[in-house]
């Protein structure tokens, strides 16, 4: 029997909701101090609004919706997938606001590509934009990486019972200690030490290229930020192309790698097991998946003598397959190049980077790593089973942190995920080809929204129809929370009407 | 007796050194695979052609 959500259910779902749309009004503070101290006032004035709007709706839940109810499974995973629709519509007011966008879903297009971190965007006359506007995209893309649900944790919900199934709502399960307050504590000892390195390298690295000492630390910390949350977002429209840089593209190279890894492995490295590096399923599989796609993409650019030497064959080629596999979306080429220049196999070799993506429980997206290692590793099971004789008992292990048994739920978990990954992008791709694009272009865009990716063909602009606008939000939210809150947001849905 | 480590404490500074050799472990993994995406660029035009 389905059981219809009470009133109490509602509640509880809205108070939760509700402080994530403070902390969304709260993050806005940030991008406000930026407008006021470069003087936008126009932009400043987006903001005030913003969080007014935010602290309103925020203030409202916590009038309306108290309860002494227990935060069950199912409320945890309907507010991780609900809170992340809620923070984009009022996270877009300041966007829509500053009269760069075309619609209101254009607006939420680059709301929810930032907090997905995806990095798509349909955003007109990026170059002229505020540095407030600039910041807040960042900014987004920087928490988006983290996780909404981790930066709530971190600040604004008490208590460890509900917490932790909120945050298994999206899409993080690993535990880098007992307790997942602690959890979410490392997770930014771990980021905001990287913040502070990566960004302090790039502003060396920008005032060497010429840049103002102002621009080049804004410039550093917004890339850094686009960079390791493997978000995408720049500040200039020619993206990391702009600082035609060798220095400036292995900088961000070596952030956006480490970004995509697993923060469990972090914390492992970090805390002195550095032979995890070398063991851990996750590394093993992205060094392998990595290297398959350079051998397509390098063999797609040979074929058509796209770059005359090795190293402008190695630069073009690492850096875009790098950022595909590791779901950032920095690019060094124009996005028409892959199509006029690079050739079918090349974009297929991209493709299927971005379609494996990063690792479990890091800032990126698609199919992951582990689930890739779990897979192959079955099979190779089930190959050595048919090999053997039929008394033997064939183990297989695996290492994650601690090296575990490969049983049939993790298999099969890992199948699951990655056959609705595979899905998503077919249908997106379909829906594409629909729409009028070419099936390789359709699926590349498909494939880089639903993998949280960034990297476009030409596909993704304020021209596209409406619909595929709205199809690609969808990828993005469903690929960043891998499905499990999108199903029990439409498991609710259904027990509102069918339930009993 | 020995104190618990807590590697959240900013005061200890073995906690700074853990983190850099971290940090440093996590940068050769990349330059490695800069090396093999060199090899590669420098290996398939010579087997394509």
């Amino acid at each position: 029997m389905i059981v219809r959500p009470r009133a109490a259910d509602f509640r509880i779902i809205g108070l939760y909701c509700g402080k994530i749309i403070i902390g969304v009004g709260l993050l806005m503070v940030i991008p406000l101090v930026v407008s006021l101290a470069f003087g936008e006032w126009n932009a400043a004035v987006d903001f005030l609004v913003g969080i007014g709007i935010c602290l309103v709706l925020g203030l409202l839940t916590e009038v309306f919706c108290q309860t002494t109810r227990e935060l069950m499974w199912s409320h945890g995973l309907v507010i991780a997938g609900f809170s992340w629709i809620l923070a984009t519509a009022v996270g877009a007011i300041p966007h829509w606001l500053s009269g760069h966008f075309g619609s209101y879903l254009d607006a939420m297009f680059d709301i929810m590509s930032g907090y997905t971190t995806t990095g798509l965007y349909l955003l007109q006359d990026l170059d002229h934009i505020s540095n407030g506007l600039n910041m807040w995209r960042h900014l987004l893309t920087y928490a988006g990486g983290q996780g909404i649900i981790v930066i709530a944790l971190t600040f604004m919900i008490r208590g460890t019972a509900g917490a932790y199934k909120i945050y298994v709502g999206e899409g993080k399960d690993e535990r880098l200690f007992p307790n997942v307050i602690q959890t979410a504590r490392a997770i930014w000892l771990i980021s905001l030490t990287y913040l502070v390195v990566g960004s302090a390298t790039l502003w060396a690295v920008g005032m060497n290229l010429g840049q103002s000492p102002i621009r080049a630390f804004f410039h550093a910390v917004w890339v850094f930020m686009g960079a390791w949350s493997t978000g995408g977002f720049a500040p200039q429209s020619y993206n990391v192309l702009y600082y035609h840089s060798l220095g400036f593209e292995i900088v961000c190279a070596i952030i956006y790698i480490i970004g995509s890894f697993n923060f469990a492995l972090h914390w492992a490295v970090w805390t002195g097991k550095k032979s995890e590096i070398r063991k851990n399923i996750e590394i093993i599989s992205f060094f392998i998946t990595m290297t398959i796609a350079m051998l397509i993409t390098t063999a797609g650019l040979t074929k058509l003598g796209v770059y005359p030497d090795i190293a402008s064959n190695f630069r073009k080629m690492f850096f875009q397959v790098s950022s595909g596999h590791t779901t950032t979306g920095f690019g060094t080429i124009y996005s028409r190049t892959f199509v006029v220049q690079w050739g079918p196999l090349a974009m297929l070799g991209i493709t299927l980077a971005m379609a494996i993506g990063a690792s479990a429980c890091s800032t990126g997206g698609g199919i992951k790593g582990i689930r890739i290692g779990l897979i192959v590793k079955s099979v190779r099971q089930t190959l050595r089973r048919l090999i053997s004789p039929e008394s033997a008992y064939v183990v297989k292990k695996w290492h994650h942190v601690t090296t575990r048994l490969l049983d049939e739920p993790a298999v099969q978990s890992a199948m699951m995920i990655a056959i609705f990954y595979i899905l998503t992008y077919a249908i997106g791709a379909i829906i594409g080809v629909f729409c009028g694009y070419e099936p390789v272009q359709a699926l590349f865009d498909s494939v880089s929204a639903g993998s949280n990716t960034g990297l476009s063909c030409g596909v993704t602009s304020p021209t596209m129809p409406a619909l595929l606008k709205i199809v690609y939000i969808v990828e993005m939210w469903a690929g960043r929370l891998e499905f499990m809150s999108l199903f029990a947001l439409g498991g609710y849905l259904m027990a509102l009407f069918r339930g009993r | 007796m020995p104190t618990r480590f807590n590697p959240f404490s900013l005061k200890n500074l073995r906690n700074y050194r853990l983190y850099l050799s971290g940090i440093l472990v996590e940068v050769l993994a990349v330059f490695l695979l800069l090396g093999i995406g060199y090899l590669i660029a420098w290996v398939i035009p010579k087997l394509v052609h």
